[in-house]
């Protein structure tokens, strides 16, 4: 039987081969596929419609104009405002209606509480500033090794602040002000004394550039113990 | 056309082979880009509108197969049916001269 059945299938191939190489039979054959090809095409898009007009998307009552069966007087711009328009959000918490679409997110946020409530907290803390006077007490009280170390360097700050006026205090340009100010203002206090003093008692110093009083003031004796002061800084 | 016509043992060599399924997404790719399955579409729901939701596909089918056959592209058409012919004949071993005497050898012989 199987030696048979082989035998047909193979006098059945070279049949079907010898009816293919003529290319009218192929030509009919190519066209009959052709056919069904086109018929399955077709039945595809049909099933499609069929099944959304059974749903009843194509009555009309429920006619909605698509974009491309709109009326030839509605512009792509019109189209676009009418959506604008139409689309708005109602949040479901709150019931508050006519929210933008982008704003519906953060709007709803905000409503359910899942917000990062930083500002909240940021508020709460200026409140409480009036309460609490400082800060350091707060913090005084969590951690005594903290407070040990902040002490330990608040020491060592206090003592580079000494070391470094110290480091500052023998400058020359510092010190020479210091050391004249106070004579200055004795000698703008004295002026009336200064001025009444006989322009033959003064000389005037070629080297320094000031006058020179030849009384035995104790102010002349002042001003001879800066200048001999300003003589010993300046080299 | 009986069950074990020459026509049919070939069309559905073709759908075991594959090569159907492979010309009919080439078809379907054809008519998408020309707009024919847009145009098809229009016509349906337009026919669907007319008559309600209580078609059947077979209506549809009736009113709609003559159209969309006479709006396929000449173009697409030519290709697909030159494709499927050149398929045929190259698996028949047309363009094979070897196989093809030896065919006609063993044809002689069958008739003889």
């Amino acid at each position: 039987m199987s030696e048979d059945c082989s035998k047909l299938d193979r006098l059945k191939s070279d049949f079907v081969h010898l009816f293919l190489q003529q290319s009218e039979t192929a030509d009919n054959v190519s066209k009959y596929v052709y056919d069904n090809l086109l018929d399955e095409s077709i039945l595809e898009c049909i099933f499609e419609i069929h099944h959304n007009a059974s749903l009843g998307k194509y009555s009309p009552e429920n006619d909605e104009p698509l974009l491309t069966e709109s009326t030839p007087d509605m512009t792509v711009t019109s189209a676009a405002q009418h959506l604008k328009k139409a689309v708005k959000c109602v949040c479901p918490n709150c019931n508050r209606g006519r929210i933008l679409p982008s704003k519906f997110a953060p709007h709803l946020e905000c409503c359910m509480g899942m917000k990062r409530n930083s500002s909240r907290i940021a508020s709460q803390r200026i409140a409480n500033t009036g309460k609490e006077s400082s800060y350091i007490e707060t913090m005084s009280d969590d951690d005594e090794d903290w407070q040990i170390c902040s002490e330990k360097q608040k020491t060592s700050k206090k003592l580079d602040l000494k070391k470094k006026k110290t480091k500052k205090g023998p400058r020359p340009k510092a010190s020479v002000p210091s050391d004249i100010a106070p004579i200055n203002v004795e000698s703008v206090d004295n002026l009336a004394t200064l001025l009444s003093l006989d322009s033959s008692s003064r000389t005037w110093d070629t080297e320094t550039n000031t006058c020179m009083y030849l009384t035995d003031s104790p102010l002349s004796r002042k001003k001879e113990k800066s200048k001999s002061k300003l003589k010993a800084s300046t080299p | 056309m009986s069950q074990s016509s020459p026509r049919n043992t070939a069309y559905v060599d073709l759908m075991q082979t594959g090569d159907y399924d492979r010309f009919r997404e080439l078809l379907k790719k054809r008519l998408v880009e020309c707009g024919w399955c847009d145009q098809i579409q229009v016509i349906c729901r337009e026919i669907a509108r007319e008559k309600g939701p209580g078609i059947t596909a077979q209506q549809l089918m009736d009113e709609v197969a003559v159209k969309g056959r006479a709006l396929v592209p000449n173009s697409v058409k030519r290709e697909l049916l030159q494709k499927v012919k050149e398929h045929l004949l190259k698996e028949a071993g047309y363009y094979d001269n070897e196989l093809k005497k030896k065919t006609e050898t063993a044809a002689d012989e069958s008739m003889s």
